[in-house]
C-alpha cells in the first residue's frame, strides 16, 4: 500500500461519486415519506424555489432541519469513529463505547441538577467538557507503557468508565430530582431540531472534519504502527491530541444535538473500509458520506415503520448494530 | 457442605421469624364500603388520609386531612400552596408511608405494592378510567363518608356547566370547533372527549364541537400522537394546549404552525400541563374559569 | 495437600465473615426512614413491636437484607468462576454482558407480561437465565475461534462490548413500553433490588440451593481450568465437560441473582479478588469465602444506598458501580 503520492483517482472517484449520489437519494427519500407523504414535486419546490403551500413549509421548517442534522449526525460521529479506529488501532472503538457518551450524558446531569438556567448553548458546552472528560478516563486509563492502547484495555476501561459515569449521572439525578431531563434529552433523537440550533452544529462539525482530513496522511501512519510513525519523523503526540480533540469535538457536539446514537462510529467506518480501502484520505470522506447516508435511512424508517408514533432511531440503529458487532467482533477483535 | 450449613441456618431463621407477624388492630369507628376489589372497612371519619396517586384533588375538595400526597400533585400549580406542607407519599417507599401512620390510603389499581400497603391501613383503589369524572368524585365521596357533598358539588357543577356551555355556544357559534392538545417531553397528543386536560367538561357537557379528524382518530381512543407535520389538519376553529414546562415547543416557531386558523386568529389558549390530567372539582373549575374566559373573551 | 495453617485462616475468616455478616444485618435493619431503632429491634424480634415495627422489619428490611444477600452471594460466585474459567481477573458478569442478556429477556418479558408477583413469579428468574444464556453463548462463539480455541482475553473484550450493546438495546426496547413498565426497566438496569419480599426470596433460593453446593463441590476442578490446559487450547480442542458446566452455573448464578434484583456489576468482580487476598489462590479455599464476602458487600451497598436519599434511596446496583468501577480501573492500571 502506498504511503505517499496521490490516492488512485479513479476507483476511488467512482466509489465516492456513487457514495454522494447515495446520500442524495437518502436525503430526497427522507424529505419525502414521513408522518404524512409529501410529493416530489413538493420537496423540490421546497428546496429549490421561494414558493409557499403548506405542504412546503412542512418540509422546509420540520423536516429539512431535522434531516440535514441527520446528515451532519451522522457523518461527524462516523468520522469520529473511524478517527477513533485508526487512533486506537482498535476495530471496536466507537465513541459511545468508549465513554464519551456517558460523560456527555453525566455533564448534562450535572448541568440540570446545578446550573438550570443554561440555555441550549451552554447545555450543548456542557455536553462537550463531558464528552472531553470521558474520553479522557478511558485513554488515560486504558494506556499501559508498553504498547500504548491495546484494544482489550480500552474496552474493558471504556466498560468501567461507562459503567462509573453513569452511575454518577444517575446518583446526582435522583438526588437532585432532575433524572426525567436528562433522559429526556439522552433518549431526544433527532425531533424538533431547528435552524437555530443546526446554526451552530454545522459550522462545528464542518470545522471537525476539515481538521481530521488535515491530518488524514497522519492517521493512515499511525492506524499501522505507532513506531513507524514515529519512525516517519511524525509528531505522534501532536497528532492524537489534535485528533482526539476533534473526535471529542465531533462526538460531542452530536451527543449535545440528538443524544447517545452507539454503533454509527462503529459501524460505518468498517464499511467505508471496505469500500475504499485503509488509506484515511479516503476513508474518512467515504465515512462521513455513509454515516449520513445510514443515519438519513435510519430517521425515515424511525418515522414511518409505525406511523404516527416515532420509533426512536437509536432503536433502528441498535438492531443493526448487535448483529454487525458480533460480525466484526469475531473477525477482527484483536489485531490481527 | 458444612461451609454452608451456617449461613442457610441464618437465612432460615430469618424465613421462620418472618413468617410471624401480627396484624394491624384496628381502632375507630368504621363502615363497611364496597371498592373496586371488594368490601373494605374504612374509618368513618378519616382524619389522615394519604393520597397515592391521582386524587388528592378530590379529597382535598372534600374536606379530608390530607397527610400524604404524590409528587404530580405536589407539583401541579393548582395544589402547590394547598399541598406545601404535606410529606411526599409514594408506593414505593413503604417505611415513609408507615411512618406517616394514616388511616386510609387511596390508590390506583396500578400501584405497586398493593398488598404490603392494604396491611398499613385500609386502602381503597380506583382504576383511572373506569367511571366518568363526576361519578368518580362520587365514589370518592362515598369512600370517605362525604357522599352528600360529593352529590351537591357535582349537581352544581353541573348547572353550571350548561349554563357556560350555553353562554359560549352563543358567542362563538353552534358550529364552532375546539381541539385540545398536550406538549409533553418531544410528543404532542391531541385528545378526544374523556381524557382530563378539559376535554369532558367541553365536549361532554358543555357540547362543544370537536374537528372530524380528531373524531376519526381520537374519539374511540381517547388519544392519539401527533406529527408537528400534521398538525394543522386536527386544530379546528379554537385551540387549547396543555404545555408541560420541559416539552419541546419549537413547533411553535414554524410558519406551518403560524399559518393554522386558529393561531392567526389569536384563538389559542395555553395552560399549564402539569396539573391538567386532574378531575377533582378545584381542577375542573380552575379549568371551566380559564375557559369561560378564554372563549367570550378571544376574538 | 493444603497447609493446616492456612485451612485454619480460612475457617477464621469464614467465621469471622459470618459475623461481620450478621452485624452488617443487624445494622442494616435499625436503618431507615421509618423510625425502628435499634433498642426495639430485639423486643420486635420477640413478638413484642407495635404492628408498624413489626410491619417495618419484617415486611420491608428483613426481606431486602435476605434477598440482597442472597443475590451478592450468587453474583459473587458467578464472578469467581468467571475469573477462573477466562483466567482473567478482569472478569465480572456484568462486564462481560451476561446481565445484559439477562436484562434483555427480562424487559421482552416484562413488556407483555404483568409485574405483580404470582405464578410468573417463579418464571422470572428462569427467562433471565434464557436470555443470559443466549447472550453467552454468542459471545462465546463470537470469541471462540478454531485453531486457537477460547482465547480469555478474546472473551472478556466481545463480553465488555456486547454488554454496552446489550443495554442500548434494552434501552431501545423501553421505549416502546408504556411509562409504567419502562420506569420499571429503568430502575433494573440500575439494580434497585426491586424484588424485596419473601415470594422473591422463595424463587431465587432454589436457584442458590442447587448451584452454590455444585459449585463449591467442584472448586479444586477451577483451580486446574485457571493454570490453563494450554495445550488442549491451542490444539482446538472442544470445550470440556467441566468448563462448560461451571460457566453455565455461572451464568445461572448471575441470571437468577440479578432477574430478582436488577443488573449489578462489579460484586463478583471484587468479591473474588479480595477473598484470594484473604486466603491465597485455592479455590477450595477461596470460593466459599468470595460467596460471604460478595453477600456482605451488596448489604453494605445496599443498605448505604436506599438510607442516602428519597423516596427509594440510590440503587444498590449504582452504588456498587460507584465503589466498583473505580477499584476495576485501580486493577486495571495496575497490570
Amino acid at each position: 500500500m502506498k504511503l505517499t503520492g496521490r490516492p488512485r483517482r479513479a476507483a476511488f472517484g467512482w466509489t465516492m461519486a456513487a457514495g454522494l449520489a447515495v446520500m442524495a437519494v437518502m436525503f430526497a427519500v427522507s424529505l419525502v415519506f414521513g408522518a404524512k407523504d409529501v410529493p416530489l414535486r413538493d420537496v423540490w419546490l421546497a428546496l429549490f424555489s421561494g414558493e409557499t403551500n403548506e405542504q412546503i413549509l412542512v418540509i422546509r421548517e420540520i423536516r429539512l432541519p431535522r434531516e440535514l442534522a441527520a446528515m451532519v449526525v451522522g457523518a461527524a460521529l462516523a468520522a469520529a469513529g473511524a478517527i477513533m479506529q485508526g487512533m486506537t488501532r482498535n476495530p471496536l472503538a466507537d465513541p459511545g463505547l468508549l465513554g464519551i457518551t456517558a460523560g456527555a450524558n453525566l455533564a448534562l446531569a450535572v448541568g440540570f441538577a446545578f446550573f438550570p438556567a443554561l440555555g441550549y448553548f451552554g447545555m450543548t458546552v456542557a455536553g462537550w467538557i463531558g464528552a472531553a472528560l470521558g474520553m479522557l478516563l478511558v485513554l488515560g486509563l486504558g494506556a499501559s507503557r508498553r504498547d500504548g492502547w491495546s484494544p482489550l484495555r480500552l474496552v474493558l476501561a471504556g466498560a468501567a468508565v461507562t459503567f462509573f459515569l453513569y452511575a454518577l449521572a444517575e446518583a446526582i439525578g435522583i438526588a437532585f430530582k432532575v433524572m426525567k431531563d436528562v433522559s429526556m434529552w439522552t433518549a431526544g433523537g433527532i425531533m424538533g431540531t431547528t435552524w437555530r440550533q443546526l446554526a451552530v452544529v454545522v459550522p462545528v462539525v464542518a470545522a471537525g472534519l476539515t481538521v481530521a482530513f488535515l491530518y488524514a496522511r497522519q492517521l493512515t501512519v499511525l492506524s499501522l504502527s505507532e513506531e513507524v510513525a514515529a519512525g516517519l519523523g511524525q509528531r505522534t503526540v501532536l497528532v492524537k491530541a489534535a485528533l482526539s480533540a476533534v473526535v471529542i469535538l465531533l462526538a460531542g457536539v452530536s451527543v449535545a444535538l440528538v443524544g447517545s446514537m452507539a454503533f454509527i462510529g462503529l459501524m460505518v467506518p468498517h464499511i467505508a473500509r471496505a469500500l475504499v480501502g485503509t488509506d484515511y484520505r479516503r476513508v474518512l470522506p467515504m465515512a462521513a458520506v455513509a454515516g449520513a447516508s445510514l443515519l438519513l435511512l435510519a430517521d425515515t424508517l424511525a418515522r414511518t415503520i409505525s406511523k404516527p408514533y416515532e420509533t426512536p432511531t437509536a432503536a433502528i440503529i441498535a438492531v443493526l448494530g448487535i448483529p454487525f458487532f458480533l460480525i466484526i467482533a469475531r473477525r477482527g477483535g484483536q489485531r490481527s | 457442605m458444612r461451609k454452608l450449613l451456617f449461613p442457610a441456618l441464618l437465612i432460615l431463621a430469618l424465613v421462620v421469624t418472618a413468617c410471624g407477624g401480627n396484624q394491624k388492630s384496628s381502632g375507630g369507628e368504621t363502615f363497611t364500603y364496597e371498592s373496586e376489589t371488594g368490601p373494605v372497612d374504612v374509618p368513618k371519619n378519616p382524619r389522615r388520609v394519604v393520597s397515592l396517586s391521582g386524587f388528592t384533588g378530590n379529597l382535598m375538595h372534600l374536606g379530608v386531612p390530607v397527610v400524604g400526597a404524590d409528587i404530580w400533585s405536589k407539583n401541579a400549580a393548582q395544589f402547590a400552596e394547598k399541598l406545601k406542607d404535606v410529606e411526599e407519599a409514594s408506593e414505593e417507599n413503604l417505611e415513609k408511608l408507615i411512618e406517616l401512620d394514616p388511616d386510609l390510603i387511596i390508590a390506583l389499581s396500578t400501584a405497586k405494592n398493593l398488598d404490603k400497603i392494604g396491611e398499613i391501613a385500609p386502602t381503597v383503589t380506583y382504576t383511572w378510567g373506569a367511571l366518568d369524572i363526576f361519578n368518580m368524585h362520587i365514589e370518592i365521596g362515598k369512600a370517605v363518608n362525604k357522599e352528600k357533598e360529593a352529590r351537591e358539588w357535582v349537581d352544581n357543577f353541573r348547572k353550571r356547566l350548561e349554563e357556560a356551555g350555553a353562554k359560549i355556544k352563543a358567542k362563538i357559534g353552534e358550529n364552532a370547533t375546539v381541539t385540545v392538545i398536550e406538549v409533553y417531553d418531544k410528543a404532542i397528543y391531541v385528545f378526544g372527549d374523556n381524557w382530563a386536560r378539559g376535554t369532558e367538561i367541553l365536549y361532554q357537557e358543555m357540547k362543544l364541537g370537536m374537528p372530524e379528524k380528531v373524531k376519526e382518530n381520537a374519539l374511540e381512543s381517547g388519544y392519539y400522537t401527533l406529527s408537528p407535520e400534521v398538525l394543522p389538519e386536527f386544530v379546528g376553529d379554537y385551540l387549547i394546549i396543555s404545555k408541560y414546562a420541559n416539552a419541546d415547543t419549537s413547533f411553535q416557531d414554524t410558519e406551518t404552525y403560524k399559518n393554522i386558523p386558529a393561531v392567526k386568529n389569536g384563538r389559542v389558549l395555553e395552560m399549564t400541563g402539569e396539573g391538567a390530567s386532574f378531575s377533582d372539582p378545584f381542577t375542573l373549575e380552575m379549568q371551566l374559569d380559564l375557559f369561560e374566559e378564554f372563549f367570550l373573551n378571544s376574538p | 495437600m493444603i497447609p493446616k495453617a492456612l485451612l485454619r485462616k480460612q475457617r477464621l475468616w469464614l467465621f469471622g465473615l459470618l459475623g461481620l455478616i450478621a452485624a452488617t444485618a443487624v445494622i442494616s435493619m435499625g436503618l431507615g426512614y421509618a423510625s425502628l431503632s435499634f433498642d426495639r429491634l430485639i423486643p420486635t424480634f420477640l413478638g413484642q413491636g407495635t404492628f408498624k415495627e413489626e410491619f417495618v422489619l419484617f415486611s420491608i428490611r428483613m426481606p431486602r437484607i435476605a434477598i440482597t444477600l442472597l443475590a451478592g452471594m450468587a453474583l459473587a460466585l458467578s464472578g469467581a468462576i468467571l475469573q477462573g474459567v477466562s483466567r482473567n481477573e478482569l472478569a465480572d458478569p456484568g462486564i462481560i454482558g451476561i446481565n445484559a442478556g439477562a436484562g434483555v429477556a427480562v424487559t421482552l418479558y416484562y413488556l407483555f407480561f404483568p409485574i405483580d408477583a404470582g405464578l410468573f413469579l417463579y418464571l422470572v428468574p428462569a427467562i433471565a437465565f434464557a436470555g443470559a444464556l443466549a447472550a453467552a453463548i454468542l459471545i462465546y462463539l463470537a470469541a471462540f475461534r478454531r485453531g486457537s480455541g477460547l482465547h480469555p482475553l478474546r472473551l472478556v473484550l466481545i463480553g465488555a462490548g456486547s454488554s454496552i450493546a446489550l443495554n442500548g438495546l434494552m434501552i431501545v426496547l423501553i421505549s416502546a413500553a408504556e411509562p409504567q413498565k419502562a420506569d420499571f426497566i429503568s430502575k433494573w438496569r440500575a439494580g434497585s433490588v426491586w424484588g424485596a419480599d419473601w415470594p422473591f426470596i422463595l424463587a431465587l433460593l432454589p436457584w442458590l440451593i442447587v448451584l452454590v453446593p455444585f459449585v463449591l463441590y467442584r472448586a479444586h476442578r477451577l483451580n486446574v481450568l485457571e493454570l490453563g490446559e494450554s495445550e488442549a487450547i491451542g490444539i482446538g480442542v472442544p470445550i470440556t465437560r467441566e468448563r462448560a458446566a461451571l460457566l453455565l452455573a455461572a451464568v445461572a448464578l448471575a441470571a437468577a441473582a440479578v432477574s430478582m434484583t436488577g443488573s449489578i456489576a462489579f460484586v463478583g468482580l471484587m468479591a473474588p479478588h479480595i477473598a484470594k487476598r484473604l486466603v491465597g489462590p485455592r479455590h477450595q479455599l477461596s470460593l466459599p469465602i468470595s460467596v460471604l464476602v460478595g453477600g456482605w458487600l451488596l448489604l453494605v451497598a445496599d443498605t448505604i444506598g436506599r438510607n442516602v436519599a428519597e423516596p427509594e434511596g440510590i440503587a444498590a446496583g449504582t452504588m456498587a458501580a460507584l465503589i466498583g468501577a473505580p477499584y476495576f480501573l485501580y486493577l486495571l492500571i495496575r497490570r
